[in-house]
């Protein structure tokens, strides 16, 4: 029945409707928009977001929503993928930084210049220069101050027509590190007694048996002679390595490359480390019994490892046993305010390990690396090559090193044929050689 | 207030409407550079607009506020809607709102002297509900983003949505119910059909819309407060128990909220509408400024994006209109029963339409894809709306006639 008193009532109803819609409406706005501010709603390429971001030279790498050199940096500076489904992206995790000061009135809409990141990258012609060095291979090349922690490379290079994909292949993915890995086994060695380090093994043309009946074969070999640790390093040998992986406490190795940040016997998680947000390093090792763990030992099987790990204990070695954690962000400027950031230090080895390591690895990259790889004006003070089987009859490869100019670096060029890391390294050496002159 | 009102001159509400029409449309011209754009399609809808606005204003009487109000609000309401979808999108709405003004007009003729005695339009509005519901349930199909639905159905280049007529028919047809309890009990069966009809379309708006006509009507047009208690009761358990059992409904009220949760990989039209209203903040990125990629007139979250482009003021602005459309139709004294049902579940449906359709594109209400009328795109929503406007108006006009006598 329609009485004048329902009509009062649904008159109320209709009123209330509206209000609660537009009050609900405007909460909820207010909400969403203290939500998304404080994680930095702006996210990269699909919103535009304000800022700009810088390379070491000043070269602009991205500005409001433009990126620049995306196909040489990947995902580091922010992503392509629509999707925006990474985390590496810088425009993402510094959104606050790149933008103005929220307003809940304005949003974004009506602000001033954003702010400004200074990065510690090499010039985007340094970066496509070493690009052109892989000759259309993929790869990575990664390389740090590893006194103050400054990035200077996180090259990624997907040759032409091969870029469905931006992830950056220093931060997504981790390598076999191949015999690279053996200045890292030195170095745990060495943590567990100084003493492991003047072993001499014979490579006679025997394999190294295991314990459990495996043999590991020596890819150069057999030498036909006993080496000592700097022979062993210069000639790659897995016999010598093998033999000393061998004689480890399984404990204290698995504490040396925790201690790393190497993720031991767990899957590997995307953390951070410093500035960079990296696929951790992982290794296999619950015997060093078994064959397949002490080839794990010697970069091969199961453990896999991040550039950035690796050019940080290079990095460790050549620092009496500190390097810095990654640091790529030099300078925040916003709102006529610069502040410098800087980069924590950690201990990894201890003073004596880094310095007994150091040494030998220098000697052996003098006695056995001249004239492989060129060092320009000797810019290159220790290398270390390193390959690693695909299967396929194909193979990647790999370098770590230290140069003059207190960088550390790891180089890796997947299916890397007849190019080798150490071309790489090359060109590397003669770039930083020319922004250091130059700069 | 009356007495206020009573004092202002009678030209002032047109001559503010009109100054906002012209106003808008300006500033949407100046301010949009949407590629595809169609601003000629759009200047002249707006014209016709205001030409309609004004003829309109004239034929009704100046001197009733409330009518005038009524009006001034719907001309608004199409104008925000007409600069969305023609300046920003393309030129199709023009059409539509041609044909929807037509429809309004065709509507108010054909019924404004039935109403008074409706019973004879029981049989032909029954059947028509009847027979959109078959064609519906027959030929219904659903798109490409959402193929389970079967919503539309398409005649050679033109796609339609019955649910958006039923509704209408519904609304005509509980109006011309209330002298007869047989034909109320008939009338609300057949609300309970289209509910049902609606769930198994995949329609949860619809659903919703047609519960709240079932909860309206069993309330006035039952003389039984046990029937009306039970009927409400049974409505409501209904509604719910159809929403867990049916699982597209249950996964529409499960990811109601979680826009914001994953935002950073959502590509929805909520998530893309809460990011253009967090950047848009509460004063508006502007028309065609929206500084994310904020979704036009190509969805259905039109009242939401009212409020990224124009801020809070586009917003209360939007609501206001309805809330005028509401409050200005009930209020002018529908002169009958059939009348005043009419006007009260017109207003009801808009209302509840723009709450659906902007709660939903914050996320705060299941997105039902319901439109607002008049602002969001949809040529079906449109003409329908063209239906309601005639529909309210010939429910308005016996009154407008007995007061033109008075005055006379």
């Amino acid at each position: 029945m329609i009485t004048e008193k329902r009509k009062r009532y649904l008159a109320v109803l209709l009123a209330a409707l509206m209000v609660i819609c537009v009050v609900t409406g405007i909460v909820t706005t207010l909400h969403n928009d203290r939500a998304l501010t404080r994680t930095g709603f702006q996210r990269n390429a699909l919103s535009g977001a304000k800022g700009t971001i810088l390379a070491r030279d000043g070269t602009v790498l991205y500005h409001e929503g433009t990126f620049y050199y995306d196909k040489l940096c990947g995902d580091l500076i922010g992503s392509r993928d629509a999707a925006n489904s990474n985390v590496n992206s810088m425009t993402l995790n510094y959104a606050a930084e790149l933008s103005a000061p929220y307003s809940i009135w304005t949003g974004i809409a009506e602000m001033n210049e954003g702010g400004t990141i200074q990065t510690s990258l090499l010039p985007p012609d340094a970066m496509e220069r070493l690009t052109e060095a892989f000759q259309g291979r993929s790869g990575a090349v990664y390389a740090y101050d590893y006194r103050t922690g400054e990035v200077l490379l996180c090259l990624s290079v997907r040759p032409e027509g091969n870029a469905s994909s931006d992830s950056n292949l220093v931060l997504n993915r981790d390598y076999a590190p191949g015999s690279t890995m053996k200045v890292l086994l030195m170095a745990c060695a060495c943590e567990q007694d100084p003493a492991n380090l003047t072993m001499t093994a014979d490579c006679t043309g025997e394999a190294y048996r295991c314990k459990s009946g495996e043999s590991i074969l020596c890819s150069h070999g057999p030498h036909g002679y006993s080496l000592n640790c700097v022979e062993a390093l210069g000639n790659s040998c897995n016999c010598y390595f093998a033999t000393l992986a061998g004689t480890l406490d399984r404990q204290q190795l698995a504490e040396s490359l925790q201690k790393i940040g190497v993720c031991v016997n767990a899957e590997a998680e995307r953390v951070a480390l410093g500035d960079l947000r990296r696929l951790e390093s992982s290794v296999r090792l619950t015997s060093l019994n078994d064959g397949h763990q002490i080839w794990g030992m010697l970069g091969q099987g199961d453990t896999q490892m991040s550039l950035i790990d690796l050019a940080r204990v290079a990095g460790a070695i050549a620092n009496d046993g500190e390097a810095a954690d990654p640091c790529i962000v030099m300078q925040i400027s916003r709102d006529g305010t610069n502040e410098a950031t800087q980069c924590s230090t950690r201990r990894l080895f201890s003073n004596a390990t880094a310095d007994s390591v150091y040494d030998l690895w220098y000697s052996a990259t003098e006695r056995y690396y001249r004239g492989r790889i060129r060092t320009v004006d000797d810019s290159i003070l220790c290398a270390k090559t390193g390959t690693a089987q695909t299967g396929n009859g194909k193979h990647n490869s790999y370098l770590l090193g230290v140069t003059s100019q207190k960088v550390a670096f790891a180089i890796a060029v997947l299916d890397s044929g007849a190019l080798s890391a150490a071309d790489i390294g090359n060109v590397l050496a003669e770039e930083l050689e020319v922004y250091y002159v130059n700069h | 207030m009356k007495r206020i009102a009573d004092k202002l001159p009678d030209w002032l509400l047109p001559l503010l409407t009109v100054g906002f029409l012209t106003t808008f449309s300006a500033w949407v011209i100046i301010s949009g550079d949407q590629p595809g754009a169609s601003y000629l399609s759009f200047l002249l809808s707006e014209t016709l607009l205001v030409g309609v606005y004004l003829a309109a204003v004239l034929y009704f009487e100046k001197q009733n506020l409330p009518i005038t109000a009524l009006i001034s609000a719907l001309a608004m309401l199409l104008t925000i809607g007409n600069g969305y979808q023609t300046a920003f999108e393309s030129g199709s709405h023009a059409l539509h709102l041609c044909l929807s003004l037509s429809a309004a007009a065709a509507f108010y003729l054909l019924f404004r002297r039935r109403l008074v005695d409706g019973d004879k339009l029981f049989r032909p509005a029954f059947a028509a509900v009847i027979a959109l519901l078959l064609i519906n349930l027959i030929f219904g199909k659903g798109t490409a983003s959402s193929p389970q639905s079967r919503l539309w159905i398409y005649i050679g280049g033109f796609s339609l949505q019955p649910m958006e007529f039923i509704r209408v028919a519904l609304v005509l047809l509980a109006a011309v119910s209330y002298r007869s309890r047989r034909k109320a009990c008939l009338f609300l069966i057949l609300c309970g059909v289209c509910v049902l009809v609606s769930f198994l379309l995949h329609d949860l708006g619809s659903a919703a819309l047609g519960m709240l006509l079932l909860l309206l009507d069993s309330y006035l047009l039952l003389d039984s407060r046990a029937l009306t208690a039970g009927l409400i009761l049974g409505t409501i358990a209904g509604f719910i128990l159809m929403v867990l059992v049916l699982p597209y409904a249950r996964m529409r009220l499960e990811q109601t909220g979680t826009a914001l949760e994953s935002i950073g990989n959502n590509t929805t039209q909520q998530g893309l509408m809460i990011r253009s209203l967090a950047a848009a903040g509460l004063r508006g990125s502007g028309l065609g400024k929206g500084l994310l990629e904020v979704p036009l007139a190509s969805n259905d979250l039109a009242c939401a994006n009212v409020q990224a482009a124009l801020g809070l003021a586009g917003a209360l602005l939007l609501f206001g209109s309805y809330f005028t459309v509401a409050s200005q139709a009930c209020c002018s004294g529908a002169p009958t029963p059939a009348s005043y049902l009419i006007v009260l579940q017109i207003s009801l449906l808009i209302c509840a339409q723009a709450m659906l359709n902007y709660l939903g594109g914050l996320d705060v209400l299941p997105f039902t894809g319901i439109c607002a009328v008049g602002v969001s795109s949809g040529g079906s929503s449109l003409l329908a709306f063209g239906g309601y406007i005639g529909l309210m108006l010939a429910a308005l006009a016996p009154k407008l006639n007995t007061e033109r006598r008075e005055n006379g």
